[in-house]
């Protein structure tokens, strides 16, 4: 059962060790010579105001929340486009069905205007 | 070679979850969460639910993550070295799980052959139970109303983040 995932496996500890070679090696063999402005975050060359942990903007939010409900629609289209042939027009019908509502939603989402970034 | 990947499998999906408790900055947390969902995927091909592993990668630790990680962005979160830490909260959290693994053991029937072999009845099932064909069958035949049903609810999702997010209709 689980040799027939062996690539992924391998893919998987190839992926690992070519990360960790890179970060790795370079803490090992870089060389480090630390002051405080070396040591302070990059924020275009000018002094920090402020700290990293700023309220970030719910827009994004939004945005991800939406993505999520699309992405959700595109997992069940992809069993569906495996079977196409198989189905005929039943399934084509079906998810034009299924597609059509959330089309309304996305109608929806365009004229309320949820997506642009005011 | 299936026990053993089992074990290694709900091994680090435990660790991801502990971390997740145990980590004191909410980022690091999220990310031993994409652990600890990964490892969990690799449970769900040994079940033969390769479709659902599948999804578990692409909807939990892809994009479920991503809105995790945007609410920690937005809830402002002081550093966490200035915090102060609840380490019962760990505490309490090992000993309810450790409650239901006992319960769990104690409703397996037969424990002996699930150490040797694997979950019993899932060896039982033909080797392409849980692909996406046998899935998508399924949805496409037997469970058709509830995946239509599924836009609706689809719809309201993305009604309802509209009307609560926006300031002005």
């Amino acid at each position: 059962m689980s040799e027939s995932y062996l690539p992924i496996f391998i893919l998987f500890f190839v992926t690992l060790g070519i990360g960790g070679a890179m970060l790795g090696l370079a803490y090992v063999l870089g060389p480090r010579k630390p002051s405080a402005i070396k040591e302070m975050p990059f924020e275009f060359g000018s002094p920090n105001i402020g700290t990293a942990r700023e309220r970030f903007s719910v827009k994004y939010y939004v945005t991800a929340i939406l993505f999520l409900v699309f992405d959700i629609e595109s997992v069940f289209i992809y069993p569906w486009a495996v079977l196409f042939r198989e189905l005929g027009w039943f399934g084509f019908v079906e998810m034009l069905v299924f597609v059509a509502f959330i089309l309304v939603g996305l109608v929806y989402v365009l004229r309320k205007g949820a997506l642009e970034w005011e | 070679m299936d026990v053993f990947v089992f074990y290694a499998a709900a091994a680090i999906t435990l660790l991801g979850a502990s971390m997740v408790l145990v980590l004191a900055n909410p980022l690091r947390a999220a990310m031993a969460l994409i652990l600890s969902l990964g490892a969990l995927s690799v449970i769900y091909v040994l079940l033969h639910a390769q479709f659902v592993a599948v999804m578990q990668l692409l909807v939990y630790a892809g994009a479920i993550i991503v809105l995790f990680v945007f609410v920690i962005m937005l809830l402002n979160l002081e550093d966490p070295k200035t915090r102060r830490s609840w380490p019962w909260v760990a505490g309490v959290f090992t000993i309810i799980g450790g409650l239901s693994y006992g319960l769990a053991r104690g409703l397996m029937v037969d424990d002996n052959q699930f150490i040797t072999s694997g979950p019993p009845h899932v060896n039982a099932l033909s080797k392409d139970y849980g692909t996406v064909e046998q899935v998508g069958r399924e949805i496409m035949t037997t469970f058709v109303l509830p995946f239509e049903m599924l836009s609706v609810l689809l719809l309201v999702a993305v009604v309802g983040a509209v009307v609560i997010s926006k300031k002005r209709l």
